[in-house]
């Protein structure tokens, strides 16, 4: 199929007139037959890869993917865009839905799977009479044991796809060293396949990179009230708690005039759908959120992403701040940051790990659901017969490896030179361009807002009173 | 303001034990709580709290120990006077479920999942949209919605015919309630509010209150739609049980309608004849058209009477030294509250 060809289903499923960057070589690959790990950066649009490649194939898409969120965000953008035949496997089912859906599974185009579900024999055996036209593989730096995601049931992904007897495979991620790159093609492929790799770089050149150290949390608030009233929105603000989203949401609707949201795991779901798409609608400003909020959201206008709190690496730091500035135009990425923040981080990251107290009081519990990740992690190991003391190893070979990619993080915020040269050194890459006023700020300079500053466009819709029923009913309900 | 809603459970001339309010607000059936449950007269909030947490609830039963606002004596706790100014300050200021009853006959889970899906997906068809995303909403109750709408013959008479609905229903309550209950509703072009962006325009409800209200409200819209007779009774029917009664239970209570006896019930259902006693006493404590004499012989009734006088919360079994069966006695107690009641 020649790129113009390619062009008029994207046009005539999507509306889009170009691909981005790296798209249109992955599904050229995907349509010679050619198994795929695809590195493309937030905001390029992954998905579009696997759901057009289904639609052209017209065949079964099944989607693997970590996190529950995710795949939702996904599902509902598939839907929104016309797809109806398409499911999500997941433990959230109940007994009943899973046995519906698995006796019609064949009517379903795009099958979204859980990993934990790669467990369940019927699940495999269903799965396994199907025509798959491609199975994709989301996050899969999820499969690398050098990853900070690890994720156990990622490594049975291999034998189901021998089960499905080779399918072509997308495998996709946002970032990945090499390291991680070729962990992912070995864990995935058979040796004797053919591998391809298509990379592109990490760099957002529209996003300007900034850090802003204070010396306490009072400070850090002052700024960040000082800013937000400055910056032209929409924007995001990740936190690393719940609590701190719901607190300084609450600090920023007190100090600004600003429209403002928190979003977390915490929510109800409901809260969490008007949250998200009052904004992405513009009725909100800002989004206090954490880790939880973004992943698959197609905002292209998000013009600043602030980090309260550290993330936990560059990869999730480069994965967060993409969410700002997908439409092209310049935008911001302040790291906001205390030496506090460490202790922290350090807590949140590194003691999520098992350590040999978790290892030694271990009770391995069979297939279980609802079992927490560092249980999830430790079944896996006992399940291969490791020793406890060779397990113990692991674990602290781990607990490093999260230490020195925090220490990288600390690097990033303290380099005197370029921060962009920094972040695509760590991620295997060269710098393309010279740095400049647009590319970031030198330690010891301060942030230019000014220069992001824009006019306060009128609000597209301001909400100061809850309106009269019988007039929303007349919205809701065109009658003749 | 938490802990203040459990003095509405609290009399301030009947001791009563918490944990019996915690068992009915959960749902916990079983013969004692629902005896106890009786004598309180709070049957009617059945299943009102599914998943109140105890820890919690004790905690903040205690916070109303301490604050005086309950009194411990050996039979329960009582309001004090400072607990009766409370709850009725509490009556007067805050939003309370009105029609508590209704959460035993509809399932509330379900159907609070299918609500927003039903107004989003008939608004979208009103402009004949499909182009939207939708609310979440487990996969269950896109499944009910699917099957319900395969039911409908022509679907163009939907919009009109549930704005309709929610006109009529709405008009019966105050103008603010209807306002507060339809923002919290996702529609053609609109995205609904959260409980907390309300509270934020209407600062006389609090979050509690708002979603009290949409509970309360959405609960009583079922049971309106339940009445009627029409398409959208057949979208709640799947989720209501108007017998009160568990579904064992029900099967136990016919057939002694139909003049068996517990021992033929049980030999019938292959059940323990104590079980059966269970269903028959959860039968006479829930439905008003339970036929005693057929258990209580006029024997009976006459060593019944001649040995209990006064208020039958104060009886006890013993003073009937073994001459009738505690069945019987429990039965009887039962059938004289509710005289009384």
């Amino acid at each position: 199929m020649d790129s113009s060809q390619l062009k008029n289903f994207l046009k005539h499923y999507y509306g889009y007139s170009d691909f981005k960057r790296g798209q249109s070589e992955i599904i050229e690959n995907l349509l010679e037959g050619k198994s795929t790990l695809g590195i493309l950066p937030t905001g390029t649009g992954k998905s579009l890869c696997y759901q057009l490649t289904g639609k052209i194939l017209k065949k079964t898409v099944i989607v693997i993917s970590p996190l529950l969120s995710l795949m939702h965000d996904q599902i509902e953008q598939l839907k929104y865009a016309g797809e109806k035949k398409v499911i999500a496997l997941t433990s959230e089912l109940s007994f009943v839905d899973k046995q519906m859906i698995l006796a019609n599974i064949s009517d379903y185009s795009f099958i979204y799977l859980s990993p934990e579900m790669l467990k369940n024999d019927l699940v495999e055996k269903k799965l396994a009479m199907l025509s798959i036209g491609l199975l994709v593989v989301d996050e899969a730096h999820c499969i690398s044991q050098w990853g900070p995601d690890f994720r156990p049931d990622y490594l049975r992904i291999k034998k189901f796809r021998h089960l499905l007897h080779n399918p072509l495979t997308l495998a996709l991620t946002a970032t990945a060293t090499n390291n991680v790159a070729q962990d992912i093609q070995h864990n995935l492929f058979s040796n004797d396949e053919k591998k391809f790799v298509v990379r592109r770089s990490v760099d957002r050149p529209n996003i300007f990179l900034g850090v802003h150290e204070t010396i306490s949390n009072y400070e850090k608030n002052t700024y960040l009230i000082d800013i937000v009233k400055k910056l032209k929105s929409p924007g995001i603000i990740y936190f690393s708690s719940k609590k701190q989203a719901n607190k300084i949401s609450e600090l920023l609707k007190a100090e600004t005039s600003l429209r403002i949201a928190p979003y977390h795991a915490a929510l109800s779901s409901r809260d969490r759908y008007m949250t998200q798409h009052q904004f992405m609608e513009n009725q909100l400003d800002i989004i206090c959120a954490t880790s939880a909020f973004g992943m698959g959201i197609n905002k292209k206008d998000v013009r600043f992403v602030i980090h309260y709190h550290l993330p936990s690496d560059l990869e999730s730091y480069v994965q967060e701040i993409g969410r700002a500035g997908r439409n092209g135009e310049r935008s911001l990425a302040i790291l906001l940051y205390t030496k506090a923040d460490i202790n922290l981080q350090e807590q949140l990251s590194i003691n999520s790990l098992p350590d040999d107290f978790d290892i030694e009081n271990f009770q391995p519990k069979g297939t279980v659901a609802n079992v927490s990740d560092k249980e999830n992690v430790l079944q896996y190991y006992f399940e291969q017969g490791i020793p406890t003391s060779e397990i113990k190893q692991i674990f602290l070979k781990r607990r490093q490896e999260k230490y020195n990619k925090l220490m990288y993080l600390l690097e990033y915020i303290e380099t005197p030179s370029c921060k962009r040269k920094f972040l695509l050194q760590y991620f295997d890459e060269e710098m393309q361009t010279k740095h400049g006023v647009d590319c970031c700020q030198l330690k010891g300079e301060p942030i230019n807002i000014d220069y992001f500053k824009c006019e306060k466009e009128k609000k597209e819709q301001i909400i100061n009173q809850v309106s009269d029923y019988e007039d929303i009913l007349d919205i809701f309900f065109k009658t003749l | 303001m938490g802990e203040k809603k459990w003095l509405l459970f609290f009399s301030e001339t009947q001791s009563r034990r918490p944990i019996v309010i915690r068992q009915i607000l959960c749902n916990k059936r079983t013969v004692s709580n629902l005896y106890w449950g009786m004598q309180y007269h709070i049957l009617d909030w059945l299943n009102v709290e599914p998943t109140l947490d105890e820890k919690k609830f004790d905690l903040q039963i205690n916070k109303l120990i301490k604050n005086k606002y309950l009194l411990a004596t050996p039979k329960g706790l009582v309001l004090t006077a400072e607990g009766i100014f409370q709850k009725k300050e509490y009556l007067d200021n805050t939003y309370v479920i009105s029609k508590p009853y209704i959460f035993q006959y509809i399932n509330e889970k379900r159907w609070l999942e299918l609500l927003p899906l039903l107004i989003q997906v008939i608004s979208e068809l009103s402009y004949h949209n499909k182009k939207y995303y939708v609310v979440n909403s487990p996969l269950r109750a896109q499944f009910a919605l699917k099957k319900w709408l395969s039911l409908v013959k022509d679907r163009s008479e939907l919009p009109q015919v549930l704005k309709q609905k929610l006109l009529t229903f709405l008009g019966e309550f105050p103008h603010e309630y209807g306002n507060i209950f339809m923002a919290l509703f996702t529609g053609h072009a609109n995205i609904g509010q959260t409980a907390e962006q309300i509270t934020v325009l209407i600062p006389q409800f609090s979050k509690e209150e708002i979603l009290l209200l949409w509970r309360d409200l959405s609960m009583q819209f079922a049971f309106f739609l339940l009445k009627e007779d029409g398409l959208f009774r057949q979208l709640i029917a799947p989720f209501s049980n108007l017998s009160q009664l568990s579904k064992s239970t029900e099967i136990s209570y016919q057939l002694f309608k139909e003049n068996l006896t517990a021992n033929k019930i049980a030999t019938q259902r292959n059940l323990k004849i104590s079980t059966i006693k269970e269903h028959l006493l959860e039968s006479a404590i829930l439905r008003n058209d339970f036929s005693y004499s057929k258990i209580i012989t006029h024997d009976d009734y006459s060593i019944l009477m001649n040995t209990f006088k006064g208020n039958p919360i104060d009886w006890e079994y013993r003073q009937l030294d073994n001459k009738i069966e505690f069945f019987k006695f429990r039965l009887f107690q039962i059938e004289r509250s509710k005289n009384i009641g």
